[in-house]
């Protein structure tokens, strides 16, 4: 097993691998009393297309979802009631990109991760289940309808994109959750719920070789298949999917979003983790709470709410701005004078460094926490990101500057959800 | 870990000192019953404070010293407990040991003082931009409630059940009350915590607690006052006949609220045998007796749930469901109260909700917001410790658990019925 020293924090993070491929990622604390496992499945929301054996296979959106919830049913009853039996919490969630099976125990950690190895890997599946499950699953869909940050997310995530599966609904909608059959559930667990496309993560009050000796051995007289999948996404544009999408739901005050798309390739000879880094600092300086920009908008009543993020969606970047705004298009008109007269301060640039080390050493505290940083890690790089802090002493405003210069920020599309009449 | 008590004339230090956590939390807490509308103001005016203050006169120079304390986070937080109206400054920031500078802790703790002590006042009254912000903001909340069908629904249904107590003054109310609030009565509303509230500051994590006693008695200039305890308890009346309400709303789901009065516990069922019931009934997740018949037998619903609202006397159970799947989802929750109360459970389910709930408090145990809400709690309210707790939760009994659903009395049904039509939108 490999202890990778995660620099300037003081911690370590053991990495394992099982004669499978299944990877182990291990974070050992004595300062808690409770353990957290995850076992993740390198398979999201976005993978409805791949390819096996060189046969094209298409599921319907909100496969992995779907299967995400009937994982649980086992032979003998239900995962949830073996956790409780054992006085552990059990739960589970799926993103674009991966589906996440989760244990919080505080004993019995042996006959945990053993029961979270198990019900996951093995297949159970039939026609009542599929059948009960929709049910459900469209009331989940339907309470999602009634949030309007979420209706008005995916709005949004359809004016950026024209192809790419991030646009979809992770539940899928009523029609698509209704159309899931068991062929389709199969088919995504036989070709992805397999070992050399998963990873276990374990955080808390454990001992890594102890650990690592129950997966072996769990694994080791497990039958799985190999994985021969390959993905297949469409295409994506690089010009937004529309330039304006008015919208109505649950609002009082109109919800906008302005976004700007930001092709990765004009990155090429950056580390992404830098030029995410980067992206979030210029952020954060130009419309953060400490920027002359976002005191005016508020203070002059331009909006009652206002935020800028990066997101990171695989293919592309974006940044993205959040407001609530009787005056969109005023907020707008700014938003777009302030790109064009770029200013950097290189004592901003260093305060906003020093307060981002301080909040990476408290990351490393809670299992949930740093359980969910292995989980980025490993599905954004592939790996344990050791250096963090060193790059935070490497970035500079030049770097900055060069990063910002390559950007095309009339790239943009602009989304408002007004109140219903 | 080591909790120690300093008591000052106008107010008490309480540390719990750990080197368990690599933050600190400081929560500094002013009390008083809340009176009408006064919620609303007090949810303003921590807002207000831990938004700009004298020395830092805009939201830029403030966050700007925020992240020159290495991202202290600061913020208001207003609740309440029953009765009560908490009006608390917080703030969470790095343990001063992964600090270089000397004067670290002595920079937070003066910086949150200043913000108490020194806010940004004209003329006897609030700065008017700024005010104006927080103004907006809370109407934003205000509103946000009225587009969310969970928590209409639910401010509707103790609106009807709850009506003249203090169970119904909401911290987020309409916007005819918001409106009323200026900036000269909100500064008279601080003149009037800072004046008669009483206040204790909490501490948790890896600090020297008497550095820290010295550092509040230094900057925390709080006028001494006497520092009385509260009766937290509403007293909400019971309803002869269950009420049906039915109201209508633009949604796509509809939200049910079955509302129960609970007759007097004990401080032991309250606090010990309550969260067991509870667990059993509606609060323990995926094999809770709710969630099974109304989810998993019947596909009604995705999210079903239940409140204890200890300090009100009520007990709330909340579902989303289709408005054509109410009447038997209500027959089907009737059903599983009924078998609470005739003791429908076995001894191991039982023993499972008590491992359960004596693990979860385990886990709380590596959170410092936990473990100091338990010392609050204590102190405010005589609530066992944790360590206690888990000891007290082995002894509830099978009688104990059915003594508790028999305690429980419908006062209303409460919906609010989805009037959108799916297809329309898509």
């Amino acid at each position: 097993m490999k202890k990778i020293e995660i620099k300037g924090v003081d911690e370590y993070i053991y990495e394992g691998l099982c004669d499978n491929g299944l990877r182990v990622f291990i974070w050992p604390s004595d300062k808690v009393k409770s353990t957290f496992v995850t076992l993740n499945v390198k398979y999201g929301s976005i993978h409805t297309h791949f390819k096996v054996n060189g046969k094209e296979k298409i599921v319907p959106n909100g496969t992995a979802h779907f299967l995400e919830h009937i994982k649980f049913n086992e032979k003998d009853g239900v995962a949830h009631d073996y956790f409780q039996s054992l006085g552990a919490d059990t739960n589970a969630f799926t993103t674009f990109d991966y589906t996440s099976y989760m244990v919080w125990a505080t004993k019995n950690i042996d006959l945990c991760l053993n029961h979270l190895l198990d019900f996951v890997q093995t297949p159970f599946f039939n026609k009542e289940m599929i059948e009960k499950e929709k049910g459900i699953i469209v009331q989940e869909y339907k309470m999602g309808r009634d949030k309007a940050y979420t209706v008005a997310g995916f709005e949004f995530l359809n004016c950026l994109y024209k192809s790419f599966p991030v646009k979809n609904l992770i539940t899928g909608n009523e029609e698509e959750i209704n159309s899931i059959n068991i062929e389709n559930v199969k088919d995504v667990f036989d070709n992805f719920y397999v070992p050399e496309n998963m990873f276990l993560c374990v955080t808390g009050n454990v001992n890594p070789e102890e650990i690592m000796q129950i997966v072996k051995k769990n694994q080791s007289g497990k039958k799985l298949n190999k994985y021969i999948s390959e993905i297949i996404f469409p295409k994506e544009q690089e010009k937004v999917s529309k330039e304006k999408m008015v919208s109505v739901g649950n609002v009082s005050i109109p919800l906008c979003k302005y976004g700007i798309k930001i092709s990765r390739d004009i990155f090429k000879e950056y580390d992404s983790r830098e030029v995410r880094l980067y992206l979030r600092l210029f952020a954060s300086m130009l419309f953060s709470n400490t920027s002359d920009f976002k005191n005016d908008i508020i203070n002059s009543n331009l909006a009652n709410s206002f935020g800028c993020s990066i997101m990171d969606d695989t293919v592309f970047y974006s940044m993205v701005f959040s407001f609530d705004s009787l005056h969109p298009d005023e907020v707008i008109k700014k938003i777009k004078n302030e790109l064009k007269n770029i200013k950097l301060d290189e004592k901003d640039f260093k305060r906003k460094i020093k307060s981002r080390i301080a909040n990476y050493i408290l990351e490393f505290e809670e299992i949930e926490n740093v359980n969910y940083l292995i989980q980025d890690y490993i599905i954004t790089d592939d790996k344990i990101i050791d250096n963090v802090r060193d790059l935070y002493e490497k970035v500079n405003i030049n770097g900055l500057k060069k990063i910002i210069k390559r950007i095309d920020f009339s790239n943009s599309t602009y989304y408002v959800m007004n109140p219903k009449a | 870990m080591e909790y120690k008590k300093y008591c000052h004339d106008a107010y008490n230090l309480h540390v719990i000192k750990t080197d368990k956590f690599k933050g600190v939390r400081i929560e500094i807490q002013f009390r008083s019953v809340i009176e009408k509308d006064e919620g609303v103001k007090r949810s303003m005016l921590v807002d207000y404070l831990t938004d700009i203050c004298k020395k830092y006169p805009t939201h830029k120079d403030m966050s700007i010293r925020s992240e020159e304390l290495y991202n202290l986070g600061v913020y208001g937080s207003p609740s309440k407990t029953g009765n009560i109206m908490n009006s608390f400054i917080v703030a969470d920031f790095i343990a001063p040991k992964y600090i270089s500078e000397n004067n670290y802790l002595e920079d937070v703790v003066s910086f949150l003082c200043e913000l108490i002590f020194e806010p940004k006042v004209e003329n006897n009254e609030f700065s008017e931009v700024e005010f104006n912000v927080v103004k907006e903001k809370i109407k934003l909340d205000a509103v946000s409630v009225e587009n969310n069908p969970v928590r209409k629904s639910l401010k509707r249904a103790i609106e009807n059940v709850c009506k003249g107590t203090r169970t119904s003054y909401f911290l987020y109310a309409d916007l005819d009350t918001i409106d009323k609030v200026t900036p000269r009565s909100l500064y008279d509303s601080y003149l009037n915590m800072l004046e008669n509230d009483t206040c204790d500051i909490f501490v948790i994590g890896n600090v020297d607690d008497n550095v820290l006693d010295e550092l509040f008695k230094k900057y925390f200039v709080l006028k001494s006052r006497n520092n009385g305890y509260f009766d937290l308890f509403v007293d909400n009346p019971f309803s002869n006949k269950t009420n049906v309400i039915e109201e209508k709303d633009k949604f796509v789901q509809t939200s049910l609220n079955i509302i129960y009065n609970i007759k007097t516990l004990t401080d032991f069922e309250r606090n010990i045998a309550f969260p067991v019931f509870n667990y059993l009934l509606g609060s323990g997740g995926l094999t809770c007796k709710l969630y099974q018949t109304v989810r998993e037998k019947n596909s009604l619903c995705y999210s079903i749930g239940s409140m204890f609202l200890r300090y009100d006397n009520l007990y709330i159970i909340q579902v989303s469901l289709e408005e054509k799947d109410k009447e038997k989802s209500i027959s089907l929750i009737k059903k599983c109260v009924k078998e609470m109360q005739e003791g429908i459970f076995s001894d191991e389910e039982i023993e499972e909700a008590k491992m359960n709930l004596i693990n979860s408090i385990d886990s709380s145990l590596d959170s410092n917001i936990s473990i100091l809400n338990n010392y609050v709690y204590n102190y405010i309210d005589n609530v066992p410790l944790l360590e206690e707790k888990k000891e007290l939760i082995n002894r509830v009994t099978r009688e104990d658990i059915i003594n508790i659903a028999n305690k429980l009395k419908i006062n209303t049904i409460y919906s609010l019925v989805g009037e959108q039509n799916e297809k329309d939108r898509d």
